[in-house]
């Protein structure tokens, strides 16, 4: 049947913070294969996360991570009938076009592989297809919001096994939502303020004293109106309002409940299913645990569903922090 | 509500609008397992959007079995007004326990493409005063209506809701918008249409 185009909207912002509702309370799998789009997508995963290699091996391979090969990309889309996402480096508009052009529904915007603008974020507002960011604080939220985000998630630290970052970024976040809520005009301009602040990091480099005016955003004058009605809905709501979700170093059902717990929207997990034992059972234990976060018993259920997790690794040996990546 | 998965709270924020438009109390039942069906008095339910694959697993009889239980409640309580939106819809229309439709219209799952498809229209909505904003994401999409089924929604030719008794299953997301006649429809269903 033909339709007449001109009567049908894309990309607005509405279509893409709704994409991300349909996430709510659902799991979302890194795959490297065709065949394990297909395991996620069996277990119940609600998209699953395309890339050439999981963060642990990234991590452990070293060097520059980059956007995936197309191929790999496309295989992926044609095997699964679920929602495709994949990453583009932080601030690397050319690779985020790529993955828009290939077909992918979402794109992460990740520090997990290795960042290409030291001092801005790809402006997410310019493409059809909607954008997940990490951060690890309300700042880099309401940042990333305004530059377009669609979504967010706690970046944690990915390919660890460990979900300390990932809890210290979800309970920074409400606890600083938390504080806006309560602190008075004065308290709530330096927020503002400071929050502008990280479009400017440019300034810092200058030898001439570089005096900003604008940003791939929109002039500073713009971003300060924008970063200022965010916080204020932030305020009223006692949230972010885009969808949020967990992710890194989630390993576990009980590691997925935790989390939910904190009041995350969702579950994104990376190694946690492929690094595992039997990524299968995992999978399936991580979805039965995100469903039913509220009941010990289901839980326990879950935990006992599944053989070994990933290996885990300790915050304080690591070479790369990957969550201090592009704030 | 289905509280499978999928955007539940925007059809809970939909619903309390409703309700305060029409003066009426509303209480959220979320419907998690087989078990709640029976314990809460159900006045209408919400099919939310979301992923039909993941719903159907962890409803479905290798999962919990609320789907199974609630379809087969459902086709003996015809009266229970139903809202079931995108995912919702497909589960409606394509029930797959064994049993028939719920709704009569032949579906397929995911039928523009790729979120880059996803679109915004105005549809004709003849039983709900003219027009509404449609919002459609990564949609399902009716080949057909059959049986019982009225089409009550239409993208320029072609069906986007369909209506049969007083379940509407809709390929869109009235939840996503401030419009809320589609809320405030179910609840006056359910006999909330004045205190």
């Amino acid at each position: 049947m033909a339709f007449d185009m001109t009567e049908m909207r894309h990309g607005t912002e509405l279509l893409k913070r709704g994409f991300a509702k349909m996430q709510e309370g659902g799991v979302i799998m890194d795959v490297v294969t065709p065949e394990q789009a297909q395991v996620a997508e069996d277990a119940g995963a609600t998209s699953v996360m395309a890339l050439e290699r999981v963060p642990a091996d990234i991590r452990a391979a070293g060097g520059v991570a980059r956007m995936s090969h197309p191929d790999l990309i496309k295989g992926i889309i044609e095997t699964t009938s679920i929602p495709v996402m994949a990453k583009a480096r932080i601030g690397h508009s050319e690779e985020a076009r790529v993955l828009e052009a290939l077909g992918v529904d979402m794109v992460d915007e990740s520090e997990v592989l290795t960042p290409a603008d030291p001092f801005y974020h790809i402006p997410k507002n310019d493409f059809t297809i909607p954008f997940v960011c990490g951060c690890t604080n309300l700042g880099e939220a309401v940042r990333r919001i305004f530059e377009g985000a669609a979504m967010m998630r706690t970046k944690g630290e990915a390919g660890t096994g460990n979900v300390v970052s990932a809890m210290q970024h979800a309970r920074l976040v409400a606890q600083e939502i938390d504080w806006l809520q309560r602190c008075d005009d004065e308290d709530f301009g330096f927020a503002v303020e400071q929050i502008v602040g990280g479009f400017m990091k440019i300034e810092e480099m200058s030898e001439i004293a570089l005096e900003l005016e604008t940003t791939p955003f929109g002039t500073i004058e713009e971003c300060i109106e924008g970063v200022n009605e965010i916080l204020t809905q932030v305020t009223s709501m006692g949230r972010l309002p885009v969808v949020t979700f967990s992710a890194g170093g989630i390993a576990t059902p009980a590691d997925a409940a935790l989390l939910m717990q904190t009041g995350m929207d969702g579950i994104f997990v990376g190694s946690g299913i492929f690094k595992s034992e039997d990524p299968v059972t995992t999978a399936q234990a991580i979805v039965h645990a995100t469903h039913h976060f509220k009941d010990p018993e289901k839980i326990a259920e879950a935990s006992a569903m599944m053989a070994a997790p990933m290996p885990g690794l300790e915050i304080e040996t690591l070479d790369v922090r990957m969550e201090n990546r592009g704030n | 509500m289905v509280m499978l998965q999928g955007a539940r709270h925007a059809h809970i924020a939909a619903l309390e609008n409703a309700a305060r438009h029409l003066k009426v109390s509303l209480e959220i039942i979320e419907l998690r397992a087989p078990e709640e069906l029976t314990t809460g008095q159900l006045d209408a339910i919400v099919f939310p959007g979301g992923e039909s694959t993941t719903m159907r697993l962890t409803g479905g009889i290798e999962g919990n079995g609320l789907l199974p239980t609630l379809f087969s409640w459902l086709r003996t309580n015809r009266d229970c007004p139903v809202l079931a939106t995108c995912a919702g819809a497909i589960l409606m229309a394509d029930p797959q326990d064994g049993g028939p439709p719920l709704v009569n219209g032949e579906i397929n799952r995911n039928g523009y493409g790729s979120q880059a498809e996803s679109f915004q229209a105005e549809l004709q909505t003849p039983e709900f005063g003219g027009t509404f904003p449609g919002v459609f994401i990564r949609a399902p999409r009716f080949k057909s209506v059959a049986g019982d089924g009225i089409g009550i929604a239409y993208n320029q030719d072609e069906v986007v809701a369909i209506r049969e008794g007083c379940w509407i299953a809709a390929t869109f997301h009235p939840e996503l918008t401030d419009d809320i006649r589609f809320h405030t429809w179910l609840l006056a269903q359910a006999g909330g249409d004045s205190e």
